[in-house]
């Protein structure tokens, strides 16, 4: 029977599917009697939701910058 | 925002750069210029990331004719900037932000030998957030603001795992290539880093309530 700090540790694999399967059914067996554990995954997989949306947010490269760029490349270019 | 098309494999984007093909490089700018400038920003403050990044950039094409592949070319790309990034920061004085400070790697977990590891213990168990549902969390653009600034504050490890893993989709393998890490070490650090970001939106989101 998994701890609590056990979950807690094992939170991203568990969340990155590479836990063993036995593990696996083990973080979920402890997740179905423990809310804090449960709120902590949950949590936690928003945090990697939102970790994952931030780069989305991120403007294109400007045509000026690419531009600058592209010469740069003329001069450098192999 | 569409993501840049994918770039085709490195042995034809190399070939293809080595014979002074423009649009190969403006591809490459278009899906790697916005992750660099993300790394540079958490070693300089923003007036200096345009000088790492384009640091960066000509030592990528002076680079091009001897890259052996011996990594992908995006680990080797990432791995010219976090140098020249260090090495600027270190010149300016300014480590940002101040938690990059003293020996490399301390206190960050990434020296933890993995599975026996314990990360410091929990203050309690956690809060309730006033909005926990992942979707309507991150359509709030003020939140994505929030965690981006909530990246720069990681220990210098946490913070560059995080970001490749979780911003930028890289697999664990190429994150360990890119910065000397075992898998090991590469686990801690990711779970390490998003424990901190996840304790830092639950004091975040118990200040402000997410409408």
């Amino acid at each position: 029977m998994l701890s609590c700090r056990d979950v807690h540790d094992l939170a991203s694999a568990h969340i990155d599917r590479e836990l063993p399967w036995r593990r696996r059914m083990a973080v979920r067996l402890h997740l179905a009697m423990c809310k804090h554990c449960r709120r902590l995954m949950r949590q936690l997989r928003a945090t990697v939701a939102v970790l994952g949306r931030v780069k989305d947010a991120d403007p294109p490269v400007s045509p000026e910058r690419e531009a600058a760029l592209v010469e740069l490349f003329k001069r450098e270019r192999p | 925002m569409s993501p840049p098309p994918p770039l085709p494999d490195d042995a034809t984007l190399v070939a293809a750069l080595r014979a002074g093909d423009d649009a190969a490089f403006v591809r490459v700018v278009r899906a790697y210029d916005a992750t660099l400038r993300r790394l540079a920003r958490g070693y300089v403050g923003e007036a200096l990331v345009d000088e790492v990044v384009q640091d960066t950039w000509i030592g990528v094409l002076r680079g091009l004719a001897t890259f052996e592949a011996r990594a992908a070319f995006r680990t080797w790309v990432c791995r010219i900037l976090i140098n020249r990034a260090r090495t600027l920061a270190v010149r300016s004085a300014r480590m940002v932000p101040m938690s990059s400070l003293g020996p490399e790697g301390a206190g960050d977990g990434g020296d933890a030998a993995g599975e026996g590891d314990r990360d410091a213990p929990a203050a309690g168990p956690p809060a309730p957030w006033s909005e926990e549902d992942p979707a309507r969390l991150a359509a709030h653009q003020e939140l994505l603001a929030f965690v981006e600034q909530a990246l720069t504050e990681l220990p210098e490890r946490q913070r560059l795992v995080v970001t490749l893993r979780d911003l930028h989709d890289w697999s664990a393998e190429d994150v360990c290539n890119a910065l000397d890490l075992t898998e090991s070490n590469q686990r801690v650090l990711l779970h390490r880093g998003r424990l901190r970001v996840r304790a830092m939106l639950e004091q975040h989101l118990a200040a402000s309530r997410v409408p």
